[in-house]
């Protein structure tokens, strides 16, 4: 199938489960919201002419100040080994609690991605099995790929750029 | 004067003229391996010539990390040979090593498995750290990595470079034999085993 009748079909059959759904750049993406991905996915699993028995992997996006609601969105990427094609579903996330329900009864394989998306993300992923950290330290403190995390962890106390120094000084100056 | 007088005379005169001799062959003989004695006898603390042979032959233990262990494993090789300097023999084993070149950036994982194994080498050790990863975290000033391994283990010789050349890192172990030599036999020696 092609993405634009995989679209097609997901308008038509998820109908009020279906947040949007479009063609971009030539791949299919579809919008749910966290309380429909599990039947979404189910169905997008079991359908004879979709058949998505693979799921290669999970990510999560942080849109801090991209002025887009909400701020947080996983994203899966699946594809059909019979019928050769493939879908993302993106699934936007509340920023107060970001809690998502877990496709791993679905596909096995979804464990480490969605323990990676807690480690990275912080995302709650509700019906895990082992939801724990799993590329951080288990005290790590803070979740690393979130957009305000300090990016360095340690000052820079000398550079080759000539402007560093004032820069410097008035990144401190803002922060007293 | 009789007969036996002069035989008496000249019998002593003989003596007396044997013992000059042998007194004259005794002390040539004294003379010449006196010097002997000084020049085959060396005279010195027992803490240094313990590190003269400490230095002397350097076991690394095997921490390749990232791209900096293949410049250590290139000065291992017959092209650098660090064999001349004693420190080629490359052990899988930290309880058999007492060197450990930290060759790469040290993730926050790894930390506490580089610990271990520094724990599991036995005393006197040491640590060089290779390349500006393991020296100060380098490019990566991120979350991922440790800001530098001497956060972690101490480190006696830190070798600059991105990463260093293996002629470099020779020249690391080469300040690290002289730092093994300079401490010989004082208090710093003795708290290394202590």
């Amino acid at each position: 199938m092609t993405s634009e009748e995989i679209v097609a079909k997901c308008q038509s059959s998820l109908g009020g489960d279906l947040v949007q759904a479009e063609v971009n750049l030539g791949d299919a993406v579809i919008y749910v919201s966290p309380e429909a991905l599990p039947k979404a996915a189910e169905w997008l699993k079991n359908d004879p002419d979709l058949r998505f028995d693979y799921l290669s992997q999970i990510t999560g996006v942080d849109y801090l100040e991209q002025d887009r609601e909400p701020r947080f969105e996983a994203v899966y990427e699946l594809h059909s080994i019979d019928h050769g094609h493939s879908i993302r579903i993106r699934v936007g996330l509340d920023e107060e609690n970001p809690t998502v329900p877990t496709v791993t009864t679905l596909w096995k394989g979804a464990d480490f991605p969605e323990r990676e998306l807690f480690d990275m993300f912080g995302f709650q992923v509700t019906g895990h099995p082992n939801l724990k950290r799993l590329l951080m330290p288990e005290d790590w403190e803070g979740h690393p790929l979130l957009k305000d995390y300090p990016l360095t962890i340690e000052e820079i106390s000398f550079s080759h750029n000539p402007d560093h120094k004032s820069e410097l000084i008035k990144t401190k100056s803002n922060q007293e | 004067m009789g007969l036996i007088d002069q035989a008496v005379e000249s019998i002593e005169t003989e003596v007396n003229n044997l013992k000059l001799n042998a007194k004259d062959a005794f002390d040539q003989l004294g003379a010449e391996f006196s010097g002997a004695i000084y020049d085959s006898i060396l005279t010195t603390k027992l803490g240094k010539i313990v590190g003269w042979a400490q230095k002397n032959a350097l076991w690394p233990a095997t921490f390749g990390l990232a791209c900096c262990a293949i410049e250590m494993m290139a000065m291992a090789n017959s092209r650098w040979d660090a064999a001349r300097f004693g420190a080629e023999v490359f052990r899988a084993s930290p309880r058999q090593a007492d060197l450990m070149i930290v060759s790469g950036r040290v993730s926050q994982k790894m930390a506490p498995v580089l610990k271990r194994i520094y724990n599991q080498m036995a005393d006197p050790k040491w640590v060089i750290a290779m390349g500006a990863c393991s020296s100060c975290g380098g490019i990566f000033n991120n979350y991922a990595i440790v800001q530098g391994v001497d956060r972690v283990v101490p480190v006696d010789v830190y070798v600059p470079g991105c990463p260093p050349g293996p002629e470099a890192l020779i020249y690391g172990i080469i300040k690290l034999q002289e730092k093994i030599l300079n401490e010989a036999g004082t208090d710093k020696a003795r708290q290394r085993v202590a």
